[in-house]
């Protein structure tokens, strides 16, 4: 096995998921080999930094703010097949309007500017 | 509404939170889907925590929680179709990479954003260590810097991988159904994406060395 080989089997190295045949072969390679040695040591303290950074949490409570959103969708999902497409038809509306608002107030700006 | 102003973590659950707290997963789907709508309640709180874990390292700090309440909707509204085929968390978790890899596409500027941004947000809360003492505050908020701007550095694929494997400890089964990615492949490019990381990591591996 030459250094090449043995780089690309380190992470099932270090998480014993190679075959018996290739641990051994890697084993070998390393016994013999200082800089595959300190690239194995390189990645595994690497990887002991990374699994022990904090956990990252939340700062407030987002169930109050979900529940009133899960109601809606709630109330949305029991409707009947009709009044869905009614609903998502007034969505569309409302968005295509906004949009249209939008595109013209950037016309007009831009216009102002290159007046 | 601020951060600030919304309701702290300690007040939170309901009076049925301690019973359902107990009932596994698929239990509480079936609740749910049979209209006990606090069961739904009762699988957030499970969740909260990790998906917010994983949404934290995916995308800016500041979209994390939009982002985390974003992957519970998609998730009721999909909660039907949910076959108990794959573990209720991997299929979290599914939902999870599609809402950051969208929102990550639309703003296509991750890259870009700055190291502080990402890390002093108050968007996001690290979970302190009692015995730590000020210098390895400083030495781990260091680290978590530098941590967090050499994954902005990685491929989308890349930061998927290293952040469900690396940080959120899922299983490589796991990780190809989450990603849809074959087992074999998991496992090669998780390698690689681990490998590109060490190499961008070396510099600081040597100074946090040189500190003990």
């Amino acid at each position: 096995m030459n250094c090449q080989e043995s780089r690309e089997l380190m992470s099932g190295y270090l998480e014993q998921y190679l075959t018996e045949s290739q641990t051994a072969l890697v084993t070998e390679h390393l016994a013999g080999c200082a800089e595959c040695r300190q690239e194995l040591a390189d990645l595994d303290e690497t990887l002991r930094v990374v699994r022990g950074m904090p956990e990252r949490e939340p700062v407030f409570d987002m169930w109050p703010e979900l529940a009133a959103m899960c109601a809606d969708i709630r109330m949305e999902l029991r409707l009947n097949p009709a009044d869905r497409v009614r609903r998502w038809f007034v969505s569309f509306i409302l968005a295509f309007k906004d949009g249209w608002a939008i595109l013209l107030e950037n016309v007009g700006f831009r216009a102002s500017r290159s007046t | 509404m601020s951060i600030t102003d919304r309701t702290p973590m300690t007040a939170r659950g309901n009076d049925l939170m301690p019973l359902m707290e107990q009932e596994s997963d698929a239990v509480l789907v079936r609740r749910y889907l049979s209209g006990q709508d606090s069961a739904f309640e009762a699988l957030f709180r499970r969740y909260q925590n990790p998906i917010f874990g994983f949404v934290s390292r995916m995308v800016r700090s500041e979209d994390a929680h939009d982002l985390t309440q974003d992957v519970f909707c998609k998730a009721m509204r999909a909660l039907h179709t949910y076959r108990g085929e794959a573990k209720f968390a991997t299929w979290l978790y599914r939902i999870a990479r599609n809402v950051c890899l969208n929102d990550r596409r639309h703003k296509a500027v991750i890259r870009e954003q700055s190291l502080d941004e990402m890390n002093e947000s108050p968007g996001v809360a690290q979970v302190p260590d009692e015995n730590a003492d000020v210098e390895r505050i400083v030495e781990t908020h260091e680290t978590q810097r530098v941590v967090n701007d050499i994954l902005t550095q990685l491929t989308e694929e890349q930061r998927l991988l290293i952040t469900l494997r690396d940080f959120r400890q899922l299983s490589y089964d796991e990780i190809a159904d989450v990603t849809g990615i074959s087992l074999a492949n998991v496992k090669s490019k998780l390698h690689r994406a681990r490998n590109a990381f060490k190499e961008k990591f070396k510099p600081h591996l040597e100074l946090l060395r040189e500190g003990r």
